[in-house]
């Protein structure tokens, strides 16, 4: 299947999805995920089993202007962003905006914390020597023998059992 | 004007398998106003991605739900396949093809059944239940589970189907094809049920289009809309497939388009089993998902279903996003029910055929 994305601006969206809707494209769904900018918001349209992605990047504390002027039918999807992410949608049709009451969830906007798995990879921590350059890294004390860490590891030299 | 009423719909209900709430809002009879919410089986699935494998999520997205569970492995699987650029063996597709038709014929059959439950037709209603144990009996035989198949896997399938036992699956197919003759023609030339279903919840072409449904609700009101058409995956193209299309819109034309897609199941499975070719059915899958996205989409047995998948190149998404059928579908079953009767509310409920657990993940 052809990917194709569109960065665009929040400001242009609501524009641009007018557009597709003017040029008889179907809005087939609207993606959220969390990144470490924000929100990252993509919406999918489709004409003749090609889809074009609008992609926008939405700040934490920023807000979205609501689809459902063109594509009445997106209120599913923007009110499940709005209770899972905590994003807000500006002007969600009246008659189907539900203020946060669509999902009926126990635990509040559950995927609002950016987990781990969206993180930037960490940086790796080099433990210096003061004074000295990065090719110095300290190398982990050898053990003494006799302690714990100077045993073998007889378990991790095992061979697996079993598997295919 | 009549006296005006809220009656709260679901989430628990005679006709409704899984909780959808519905707050209907009535003037005598009509229904003004439907409103509708979810989550009463939100069970987080897209998040769990982040902690299994990405080979070990298949297993997961197939309990996305457990009537279109096969689909749903496929799709997820075919998602990882065009974000690492793994090209499948020609004898996989069509074997992925055959499951994926009989999981719709398991599934409208299932669905023909509580309809017919639903309109008082309990008879009716055991016999879509009996001829749907064959099909179950099948997926059984071929992939030893009878509602979760586990035989999806990134690069492939994990068993094959011998060339006896394809043509034993057709013999009980082609008996299978006068049984669905039988239920067939009582849903389409009973009295009552017309009675109950013709001119009800009617949906027209631009209404369908407006509202962007999918699958047989769409095909109903006469949208060919089906992608099994564009699917670049599966053996649909080198068979060649038209959809079936019905133009009234209403509850009994979803009911016809259902019906009629049974036969065109019966026959993509025959065709798949003459052209099926030889080979391999798997090709390994070396190393993690790139630092990418990719989407892409089934139909499945309610409609289109779209699958995203990001990776980071570690053996864990970053994100899986499903947008199922039924999640496309109740804008227009908003529509649908607005000045219906009330008696009426259950059938239209019924023939788009929700299923919640997929709407809700």
């Amino acid at each position: 299947m052809k990917q194709i994305f569109i960065q665009t601006e929040v400001a242009d969206l609501l524009g641009k999805a007018a557009q597709y809707k003017k040029d008889g494209y179907r809005m087939v769904q609207i993606l959220c995920t969390r990144v470490p900018e924000g929100y990252e918001l993509t919406y999918s349209f489709d004409k003749d089993y090609v889809m074009e992605n609008l992609r926008v990047i939405v700040p934490l504390e920023g807000s979205v202007m609501s689809v459902t002027s063109q594509y009445w039918y997106a209120f599913v999807w923007e009110n499940e962003i709005h209770d899972l992410f905590g994003l807000n949608v500006e002007f969600i049709a009246p008659e189907v905006d539900y203020g946060g009451k669509f999902f009926h969830l126990a635990k509040p906007m559950p995927w609002h914390e950016l987990s781990k798995a969206q993180q930037p990879a960490a940086a790796v921590k080099v433990n210096l020597r003061p004074g000295l350059g990065v090719d110095a890294a300290v190398k982990p004390a050898a053990a003494k023998p006799g302690t714990a860490a100077a045993k073998p590891a007889a378990t991790a030299a095992k061979p697996a059992e079993g598997g295919n | 004007m009549g006296k005006s009423t809220v009656v709260p719909f679901g989430p628990q209900h005679p006709v409704l398998p899984e909780p959808i709430h519905f707050d209907l809002e009535l003037e005598d009879e009509k229904v003004v106003k439907a409103i509708p919410s979810i989550g009463y089986v939100h069970r987080g699935l897209e998040k769990l991605v982040e902690k299994r494998g990405f080979q070990e999520y298949v297993y997961v997205a197939e309990r996305v739900c457990g009537i279109c569970s096969f689909g749903h492995g496929w799709g997820y699987s075919k998602a990882i396949e065009g974000l690492m650029g793994i090209e499948v063996p020609k004898r996989a597709e069509y074997l992925r093809t055959i499951w994926h038709e009989i999981s719709r014929l398991h599934s409208h059959l299932l669905w023909a059944g509580l309809g017919a439950d639903a309109l008082g037709f309990e008879s009716l209603f055991m016999q879509c239940w009996r001829i749907r144990e064959t099909i179950l009996d099948i997926i059984e035989q071929t992939t030893g589970g009878r509602v979760i198949f586990s035989v999806c896997k990134v690069g492939g399938v994990r068993r094959d189907i011998s060339d006896n036992e394809l043509k034993e699956i057709v013999k009980r197919l082609d008996a299978l094809k006068k049984e669905i003759d039988g239920i067939a023609a009582i849903f389409l030339n009973d009295e009552t049920i017309h009675a109950r279903l013709k001119g009800v919840g009617t949906v027209t072409y631009d209404e369908a289009v407006a509202l962007g449904c999918v699958g047989p609700t769409a095909r109903a009101s006469g949208v060919p809309q089906d992608y099994r058409i564009g699917d670049e995956g599966g053996a649909y193209k080198e068979l060649g497939f038209t959809p079936v299309l019905a133009t009234e819109g209403d509850c009994f034309a979803r009911v016809k388009v259902r019906l009629l897609e049974l036969y065109q199941s019966l026959d993509i499975i025959k065709g798949c089993v003459e052209n099926m070719p030889a080979g391999d059915i798997a090709v390994p899958v070396k190393g993690f998902p790139p630092a990418a996205e990719y989407f892409t989409r089934v139909e499945q047995p309610r409609g289109e279903a779209v699958y995203y998948v990001k990776g980071n190149k570690t053996k864990n998404l970053e994100r899986f996003r499903l947008r199922t059928p039924t999640n496309a579908n109740i804008p227009v079953l908003v529509k649908m029910l607005q000045g219906c009767d009330l008696a009426d509310v259950p059938n239209i409920i019924l023939t788009i055929d929700p299923c919640i657990s997929c709407c809700e993940r």
